[in-house]
Parts: structure tokens; C-alpha cells; sequence
């Protein structure tokens, strides 16, 4: 345990964390894990604990609804103006600057709001909470109460005029539509930080823990694929399962993560549970470890332990990747091994491991070898208990040669079969079996890692929303991924998405000539191309 | 907008009659929806349940020797293979459903191949007994080319008549492609350049380009010709 992270006494001041926060790259961190937390992250850029908190309460929706000034704009866009220089930052009365500085001058937090009226009105620490509690739970009435005393109070202090006091209370009544409590939004930040803090120091453990709470989220299959992609931009491996290893959930191995077998759809908790207990019995069947199986071993011995839809899905789904035959060979082969009788299957194991006719064969090594034997009836020296079932065999012998199509797994089948077995494609991307891929001169990896000029890419659409532009016509924002990950920050302005939406649709392919949107740092679509 | 695989199919048969025929061959090809490249082939031999009902005339037709069938493989196995290749190009993300399945195309399908895919699902699966119809192919869509061929050539007298390699030598295809009619792997991947021929077409003639060229669209493209 002592390489155990003591959480309260890590360094709050870490630069690769708030570099990682800055970057937006804040899938999994506290209150900053959302489209919209990442998109603000990389906006507002905190530097210390202050910041983090403000941008916290920032993303809050009545905050980022709640419009002010000419031109209009979100309390959280002020404050990225106000910080970057992009706006002069005055303050309305110089009393405020003290209280409003550490925010830029926006009223963010409840507590400025009690702190307001305690410097301009002379509130007490007791009517100053009366007034953080209307503005809290938004009661108008006590609120009209309190803008009473307000008024009274700030007559009699004399630091602002009757108009001035009113003017700044205007913006304490409006603020009940979305400021904070700071005490909470400080705590979030703490939260988020500790979190961003994992992300950077220990990544492995942070996306190999929030892939297993993946379970738990509204929509698990696009919290994986968000993971996934946000990993493989960290440099980090997530990997199909791996039989051997017969591990339930998400688990770490060799600096790499590998999905549990429970996380393969239609592989239930008690199918991984039978299947580690008829790996022990095989295992003392054959006298072998299941690592040192060959797949004639798995399909002869252990295959029919499980369901067929296990099987299917244990294949497809690249768990059984290390055989090194291709998946669809052994989904073909599982499917014929099935059409022997029962008997027949108890032949073919009996001579295999060494209790029958062939002593000596300890395997045969191929599916087609142990068939070839079975195929003669008994008093012939095979398995089959009837010329009928001979000539099935014979069947499925020449079937086995000569399939009726070929059993090679093409990239587009494999991204699609861990999509949709696993939630997201992990050994290859559908654009991997286009010819014109070859034709691009930029992964998506390279693009986020700041490459910039004259970029093609060829990649697949995830996602792609229409909307309609305030002039009326429309505009698109697309989700690309390739192999190397995802850039989910792609827009289609309408002139281009009249020329190419007939292949901007999901789940196509298509070299996409785009660049770099220097204002918001996602990608802008010029060209496109089916391949 | 449909996502769907478009699965192009032919069957070689020993008569005439959808309803009572055996299956001699299959031949099938799955077109990538999008950039409608063949992606997977299938061709098999079938021996029938029946070999004393096959036609003499059908194998003059298909050119399919007895003694090849009597060498193929049982046809409820072949059937087996080709209704686990058709599902694997099912999109269906849980239990396979035919919303997702791939839409059958073919050449005069719905007066013949389609009736016999009826007859062998529900004889061999997979069968929708609610609907009392097959359960491997999409159930909504359906490409009949023969139709289609109909509707581009309907005032055309360059054209001979509309039998498959009628439409393949008006369309200019080679002699290579013509030589092997009624193997059904060839007339499949006929067909499929027909289908593939007229999807260019019509995405070339709807979809924008790079000079802007306003798009065609079917509610302005040729006035209201009045009516």
C-alpha cells in the first residue's frame, strides 16, 4: 500500500495539471467532463484554484443564459474577455474593485452579493444571509424586503448615490438567476483539480476506473467511446478482452487497458463465471493452460461449454484474438463444428486427447484435421454412426476447404463488430480499408497534437448535427475519427455543407480537406470526398 | 437517409416455378452503402434435396452439370452459410431485426428469387412468423433492377428487351461480363453494376459539387410540367 496517492497532500500547484485542464482534455474531471466543461476549460485556461472555481460556477446554465451589457454577452464570456484583454475591465463604483477583482469584475458568487451589501449598505453578517437566502432560493417577496434595507442602508452609508445603489442592486436582483455559492463552487474546483490531477500523474488508473464506472453513466456506450478516444490522445492502449486473462471488468495489463469480459454485450456476469470454471476443467482435460490452446483446442473442447451467442460474441469481439486465426474463420468454424451430434463431438474429444483410437495424436491442430477422422462410420474406424452422418461430415469437410466466402476480417467488418459488441472500435477504424485513404497527409491525432497548413484527412463521421443558421440556412457540426482518435469540434459551414452533404452522414468515409478554426480550435470543413 | 448494406443475390434453380424449385446455386455480393464498392462475395454449389426434379432444360440455362451437384454440398447447409453470411452484414446493434438488415436487390427478384428465399426461410429459417414472412433480408425495401431498368428505358428504342444481358450489352458492358451469363456469382456482379451505375448517377445528378452547381432536386428540377 505505500504507493497508495495520498490525495490531501498533492502538489495544488502542478503545471502539468493545469496545462491538462487548459487544454480542455477534461473528459472525467469533475464538473468539467461534459462537451461543455471541455469547450469552457479550454476558454477561461485557470491557472490556480480561484480561476477553476469561477469557471465552475461560470458553466452553470443561469450563468451562461444571464446576458449583460452592449453588446450583449454571457456573464462567462465576460469574464474570458475580461481576462484575456479582449474587454477594458471598469469597475461601475471603486468600492467594488476589492470585491469584485478576483472575478474580473463579474458577480459570480453569492457571497460577493453579501459582501456588497455589508461595504455599500452596511448590512450586518445576519441580514446579509437573509439576502443570500433570497437570492438562493429566489424568493421575490423577501427579496423586495431586502432591497428596502438595501436602499436605507446605502442612504446612510453615503459610499454610492440613491441611483447608484439602486443601479447595483439591479445586478444582485438579476444575479439570483444564476450565482453560485462560492463556498460549494471551491470545493467542486478542489474536486475537479484532484481528478485533473490523476488524469495527468497516474492516466492508466484514471481511464481504467472510469471505463469500469462507464457501467453506471446514462449512456454507457458513449461514455466508453468518449474514454477511448480520449486515451488514444494520451497515448494510452485500450484493448478487446483477452480470454486468457478471464478478468470480469476493465483491467490493467503490460501499460495498456483491457475490457473485461462482462463488458462485451450479451456476456453477462455468470457467463464469465462459467466460463472461468470450464476453463479449469478443460484445462485438466487436455493438460494444457488456456494460454498454450490452440484454436482447435477452444473450439473442440471448450466451445460447446457456452452459448452460442457467448461464442459469437467472445469471437467478434476480439477475445480471442491470440489463436491468430481470423475472427470470421473461427465464427464459421463454430457454426460447423455445431452441426455434429452430440456423439460425434465426444468422438473427436476422446481421440484428441489421447483416450481413444489415436493414442499417440495429443492434437491434430486443426478443426479440419479432427473432421477428416470423424467423417468414417464406426465400423470404418471413424465417428459417425450412420452413412447419413457420414455424408454430412463429407459436407461440412468440403465446405471447411472451400468456403463460399472469404473468411478474412476486413477492417470495416472489425470496427464495426467492436462497436458493436465493446461500444467502440479499438484495433482498427473503418477508414483503414478504404484504398484512397492512403491519399491523406494527417491523422487526427497529428491535427490536436498542433499541426496546421494544407490538411486532408480520411476518416469516418461519427456524428453530424444540422442546424439552422440565424440568416436560415443550415450548417453542420461533425465528430471525425480515425485510428488515431476523434476530433469531435468539426464545423461545416452552409456553402460547403451544400456541396457535400450527400456524404456527410454518419458512419461514412471520406477524405475531408479542412483547417484549423483559429478562433475556436476545432476544424473547418473545405473540401470533402467519398472513398 | 437509409444506412442499410444492399445485398445483391441470384439463385440458380431446376424449374421454372418460384414456388416449387430447388436451389442449384447461390451467388450474392454486399454493396458498401456508401462508397458502393463490393465488399464480400458468396458462390456456392447446392446439391438438392431433389435431383430427379431438376429440369433438363433449367441446367441447359444455367449450364450446371449433374455430376458437379451430385458433389456439392446439401443445400440446407448451404442455406445455413448464406443466411450467417447475410446477418453479418446486419447492422442491428443487439438482437438481429430486419429494420437493419440489408436490402435485397436483384434482377426480377420480386416475381422470383424473392418467393424462393420465402419458401427455403420458412422451410429452414430464419422466419418472421408474426408476418409470416422471411426474416433475413430487409422486409420494407426491395431493389428489383429489372423495374428500375424499366423506368430509365421505358422510351427508348435503342434497347433490345429487358432481360439482364439485354441491359448489360446496351450499357455497354464487356464481353467477358456478358460470356458467363446465368453462372449466378456473374449475374450477380452484373447486377451490382447496374445498381451502382444508377446510384452514381442519380448522387451526381442530386448532390452539389465543387463550382456550386445548383442541385437537382425533385421538387424544382423540371418545372411543374403543368400537372
Amino acid at each position: 500500500m505505500e504507493n497508495m496517492l495520498d490525495i490531501y497532500s498533492i502538489d495544488m500547484e502542478c503545471q502539468k495539471t493545469w496545462n491538462l485542464i487548459s487544454s480542455g482534455m477534461t473528459k472525467g474531471v469533475f464538473q468539467l467532463e461534459s462537451p461543455l466543461g471541455r469547450s469552457w476549460a479550454k476558454k477561461v485556461k485557470p491557472r490556480s484554484l480561484e480561476e477553476l472555481a469561477a469557471l465552475i460556477a461560470l458553466i452553470r446554465p443561469g450563468c451562461l443564459k444571464a446576458m449583460s451589457g452592449d453588446p450583449p454577452k454571457s456573464m462567462a464570456q465576460r469574464y474570458v474577455d475580461r481576462k484575456f484583454g479582449e474587454e477594458d475591465l471598469e469597475y461601475f463604483h471603486p468600492s467594488l474593485e476589492t470585491i469584485l477583482g478576483s472575478t474580473y469584475g463579474v458577480l459570480v458568487y453569492q457571497e460577493q452579493a453579501m459582501q456588497m451589501a455589508q461595504v455599500l449598505a452596511g448590512f450586518d453578517l445576519q441580514e446579509a444571509d437573509v439576502l443570500r437566502k433570497a437570492i438562493g432560493k429566489k424568493k421575490a417577496d423577501i427579496m423586495a424586503k431586502v432591497k428596502k434595507s438595501f436602499l436605507t442602508g446605502a442612504s446612510k452609508e453615503g459610499v454610492v448615490t440613491k441611483e447608484e445603489a439602486e443601479e447595483i442592486f439591479s445586478w444582485i436582483q438579476e444575479s439570483q438567476r444564476y450565482s453560485f455559492n462560492k463556498s460549494h463552487a471551491v470545493s467542486y474546483a478542489k474536486n475537479a483539480y484532484w481528478s485533473a490531477y490523476c488524469k495527468t500523474h497516474y492516466p492508466h488508473q484514471f481511464f481504467c476506473s472510469y471505463l469500469v464506472g462507464s457501467a453506471w453513466k446514462q449512456d454507457p456506450h458513449e461514455e466508453v467511446q468518449e474514454l477511448v478516444n480520449d486515451s488514444k490522445i494520451i497515448g494510452i492502449d485500450v484493448l478487446p478482452p483477452d480470454f486468457r486473462d478471464v478478468k470480469k471488468t476493465f483491467y490493467l495489463k503490460d501499460d495498456s487497458i483491457f475490457f473485461g469480459m462482462s463488458d462485451i454485450k450479451q456476456v453477462g456476469s455468470s457467463a464469465v463465471d462459467k466460463i472461468s470454471v470450464k476453463i479449469v476443467e478443460v484445462e485438466a482435460i487436455i493438460e494444457k493452460k488456456v494460454a498454450a490452446w490452440s484454436w482447435a483446442d477452444y473450439l473442440i473442447f471448450f466451445s460447446k461449454n457456452i452459448s452460442s451467442t457467448v461464442n459469437k460474441a467472445l469471437m467478434s469481439s476480439g477475445s480471442l484474438d491470440y489463436f491468430k486465426v481470423p475472427r470470421n474463420q473461427m465464427l464459421y468454424e463454430v457454426e460447423l463444428w455445431n452441426k455434429l451430434t452430440v456423439k460425434e463431438m465426444e468422438w473427436v474429444k476422446g481421440q484428441n486427447s489421447g483416450e481413444g483410437l489415436f493414442p499417440k495424436v495429443k492434437s491434430w491442430g486443426s478443426f479440419l484435421e479432427s473432421l477428416i477422422a470423424c467423417q468414417p462410420v464406426k465400423k470404418e474406424g471413424g465417428g459417425c454412426s450412420n452413412s447419413k452422418r457420414s455424408q454430412i461430415l463429407l459436407d461440412i469437410i468440403k465446405t471447411t476447404k472451400n468456403p463460399p466466402h472469404k473468411l478474412n476480417d476486413s477492417p470495416a467488418w472489425i470496427s464495426w463488430a467492436e462497436e458493436k459488441f465493446l461500444g467502440a472500435a479499438l484495433t482498427c477504424s473503418k477508414v483503414e480499408g478504404c484504398s484512397d485513404s492512403v491519399k491523406s497527409n494527417t491523422t487526427c491525432k497529428e491535427f490536436i497534437d498542433g499541426k496546421e497548413g494544407f490538411m486532408v484527412f480520411a476518416v469516418e463521421i461519427n456524428r453530424s448535427k444540422q442546424i439552422m443558421t440565424k440568416r436560415g440556412t443550415k450548417m453542420a457540426f461533425l465528430s471525425i475519427s480515425d485510428s488515431s482518435c476523434c476530433i469531435d469540434s468539426v464545423v461545416c459551414f452552409t456553402q460547403e455543407l451544400e456541396d457535400y452533404q450527400g456524404i456527410l452522414h454518419e458512419g461514412n468515409t471520406i477524405l475531408l480537406q479542412a483547417e484549423k478554426d483559429k478562433k475556436r480550435g476545432g476544424l473547418i470543413v473545405k473540401k470533402a470526398w467519398q472513398i | 437517409m437509409n444506412y442499410n448494406n444492399i445485398c445483391v443475390f441470384d439463385f440458380e434453380t431446376g424449374g421454372r416455378d418460384p414456388n416449387t424449385c430447388e436451389i442449384l446455386q447461390i451467388g450474392a455480393c454486399i454493396i458498401d452503402k456508401w462508397n458502393l464498392e463490393i465488399i464480400d462475395e458468396f458462390n456456392c454449389l447446392c446439391k438438392p434435396e431433389d435431383m430427379d426434379a431438376i429440369e433438363e432444360g433449367a441446367l441447359r440455362v444455367n449450364k450446371i452439370k449433374k455430376e458437379d451437384l451430385e458433389k456439392a454440398v446439401d443445400v440446407k447447409i448451404v442455406w445455413g452459410q448464406f443466411v450467417s453470411w447475410v446477418n453479418k452484414y446486419n447492422k442491428s446493434k443487439g438482437a438481429l431485426g430486419t429494420f437493419k438488415a440489408p436490402i435485397p436487390a436483384g434482377y426480377n427478384i420480386i416475381g422470383y428469387d424473392l418467393p424462393i428465399v420465402k419458401r427455403y426461410c420458412e422451410k429452414y429459417g430464419p422466419w418472421d412468423k408474426k408476418r409470416n414472412d422471411q426474416k433475413l433480408f430487409n422486409q420494407l425495401h426491395k431493389l428489383d433492377l429489372m423495374d428500375h431498368m424499366w423506368f430509365w428505358t421505358e422510351n427508348n428504342d435503342d434497347i433490345k428487351s429487358l432481360k439482364l444481358t439485354s441491359v448489360c450489352e446496351w450499357m455497354g458492358f464487356s464481353k467477358a461480363e456478358l460470356e458467363n451469363a446465368h453462372d449466378a456469382l456473374q449475374d450477380v456482379k452484373n447486377t451490382a453494376k447496374i445498381l451502382v451505375r444508377l446510384m452514381r448517377m442519380s448522387r451526381t445528378l442530386t448532390a452539389g459539387n465543387e463550382n456550386h452547381n445548383p442541385r437537382l432536386q425533385m421538387k424544382n428540377s423540371f418545372g411543374n410540367c403543368g400537372k
